[in-house]
């Protein structure tokens, strides 16, 4: 009989041991290869909530209430640029490879100003007569401001000189353009409208609302607030699906802000569910949530229950924003990404 | 690689030759010799059956690499300067064991390693039981004890917790000074497979890895 006891004590111990494991999202020798050092940095960026960022590949501007300009990550903070005299703050931001394009306001409303990337100060940009400033809209190389028209429509304005339409009277504020090449594509909430004058509507989906719209270079990508990613070509032609409408224990997921790094490969933003990402997108599409954690820090838990509004390209990686939970730096060169905080989150 | 500030590193370095050394002081005056020396330049070692020992080692535990079976690809633990992964840890074992006959001893092992993260969280694998046999080689008063242990090592980084076998294999050099109390150096390499199956909440078969370490210690050693 004693000599059972030995190894009953063993296996007891083993039983002891196995009841208390506990399981993160990898292995811990998987984790540990791909965890990186999270280098902490005073970006010297205010607030939470970045409204859009823009960028030429070197330099980025944001526009959250006020305008900061950064040159390259990690090596330098964010920079205030102030508003011109007499106005509060920034209502959006463009820029393209020389410029910078804002929309500033104060108490009796807004205006529209430009400076060069390097310049020291902002010179006014003339609307069309009826039309208030709004919004930009950065378009490859090309800056749009977006205006409302005295009749309440809105437009999106460009030319050298006093800003016209190029697309008028349209029925929701136009949040997005792109160029595919093939021609200006400016996204409003339900329908898409390609550089024609008149307006051309290009392309509706029933029942669906538009919340993102990318471009990879050959195909455009859509997300809607139904929880449907939607992929075409540079001309709009017939819309396909890709894979199904995304759910969280049943209930659709509303899309937002989507990123192409190629026709394969989407970051898709989400209203309060984080971001997925898509791949194979173009053969058979994998579509899942987020979840390459750090497994070291409260990153996780803040990108991950965000709404991600968009992404735009950042050197090594992307941006990602997260209104009410500040703006990100991911560095995709790695097998997982790990967000670094460039704002105070909540 | 810098892993420890210079004062830090001093201070380990202090920590380690004074535990090892005041063990040796304060147990050493009390120990019975069974070193036999017939001459003072003729020191033979006699071991039997029944003839025990404890022991008490500490040092730095070295992160090697991981392996992937999948794959078959090994990816660096203890990683660049710039793309750091597991620090330069330290490790401490507690040993008994007897002899079965002259050479071959048999015993178990308690230890606890530990390395730090990229970001500061704690690696720690506790190996409270683990099976060991050793095979001894002598020369004058030096023993050269080759060990290979099994046993079980709970690993533990992060939120993340499990309970893994452990093969160590390694040696040891150990020296004789004339009383019951003999002084190491060891070297042992540890091989912690990391298996998962497909059990829900599980990381999956896709996380398997064999981890691989390198245990360097100093150990002061008492016969009775």
């Amino acid at each position: 009989m004693k000599s059972y006891l030995p190894t009953a004590l063993i296996l007891l111990l083993i039983l002891i041991f196995s009841a208390s494991c506990s399981y993160g999202p990898t292995g811990i020798f998987a984790g540990i290869e791909v965890e990186r050092k999270i280098v902490e940095i005073d970006t010297g960026l205010p607030g939470n909530t970045v409204q859009r960022l823009v960028t030429d590949g070197t330099n980025a501007v944001l526009s959250n209430g006020q305008i900061f300009k950064r040159d390259t990550l990690p090596a330098v903070t964010w920079k205030k640029i102030d508003p011109p005299s007499g106005y509060i703050g920034s209502v959006d931001v463009g820029m393209n490879a020389t410029d910078i394009f804002t929309v500033f306001y104060n108490a009796s409303g807004t205006g529209a100003y430009s400076r060069a990337v390097g310049g020291t100060s902002w010179s006014e940009v003339t609307l069309a007569a009826g039309y208030e400033a709004q919004g930009v809209l950065t378009a490859g190389s090309t800056v749009y401001f977006v205006a409302r028209e005295d009749d309440g429509q809105w437009a999106v304005l460009s030319n050298v000189g006093v800003l016209v339409p190029n697309f008028g009277n349209l029925e929701s504020f136009p949040v997005s353009a792109i160029d595919t090449g093939s021609g200006i594509l400016v996204l409003t909430k339900t329908k898409i409208h390609l550089s024609t004058d008149p307006i051309n509507t290009v392309l509706e989906i029933a029942d669906r609302d538009f919340y993102g719209i990318s471009n990879s270079g050959t195909d455009v990508f859509l997300t809607t607030n139904e929880g449907y990613i939607y992929q075409t070509d540079n001309t709009l032609a017939a819309p396909t699906l890709i894979g199904s409408q995304i759910q969280i224990d049943s209930t659709p997921v509303p899309l937002r802000g989507i990123y192409a790094v190629d026709n394969n490969t989407l970051y898709v933003g989400t209203e309060g569910k984080g971001y997925y990402k898509v791949t194979d997108a173009s053969t058979t599409p994998v579509i899942t949530r987020a979840t390459t954690r750090t497994l070291s820090n409260l990153l996780d838990t803040s990108v991950y229950a965000s709404t991600v509004s968009g992404f735009a390209a950042a050197p090594s990686g992307l941006y990602m924003m997260a209104p009410g939970n500040g703006l990100w730096y991911g560095n995709t060169t790695n097998a997982y990404i790990e967000w670094q905080a460039l704002t105070p989150q909540d | 690689m810098d892993f420890f500030s210079p004062s830090t590193r001093r201070t380990l370095i202090i920590i380690l030759f004074s535990t090892v050394f005041l063990f040796g002081f304060l147990f050493g005056s009390f120990g019975q010799t069974e070193v036999v020396e017939t001459d003072p330049n003729d020191v033979v070692i006699a071991r039997i059956l029944g003839d025990q020992h404890f022991s008490f080692a500490l040092g730095p535990y070295i992160p090697l690499f991981s392996y992937d079976p999948n794959t078959g690809e090994s990816e660096s633990l203890i990683g660049s300067t710039a793309d750091p992964r597991l620090s330069l840890g330290a490790i401490g074992t507690l040993r008994w064991g007897a002899f079965v006959n002259s050479v071959i001893n048999l015993g178990l092992d308690l230890s606890w390693a530990f390395n730090v993260g990229a970001n500061g969280d704690l690696l720690s694998q506790f190996a409270p039981l683990t099976a060991r046999m050793s095979t001894y080689l002598r020369s004058g008063a030096f023993e050269f004890p080759l060990h290979l242990g099994l046993g079980m090592n709970i690993l533990s980084y992060k939120e993340t917790t499990i309970l893994t076998p452990l093969v160590k294999a390694g040696g040891s050099v150990l020296w004789n000074p004339g009383g019951d109390w003999a002084f190491g150096f060891n070297l042992m390499y540890w091989w912690i497979p990391e298996l998962y199956g497909d059990a829900a909440g599980s990381p999956g078969p896709s996380n398997n890895r064999f981890g691989n370490f390198l245990e360097v210690s100093l150990s002061a050693l008492y016969n009775f």
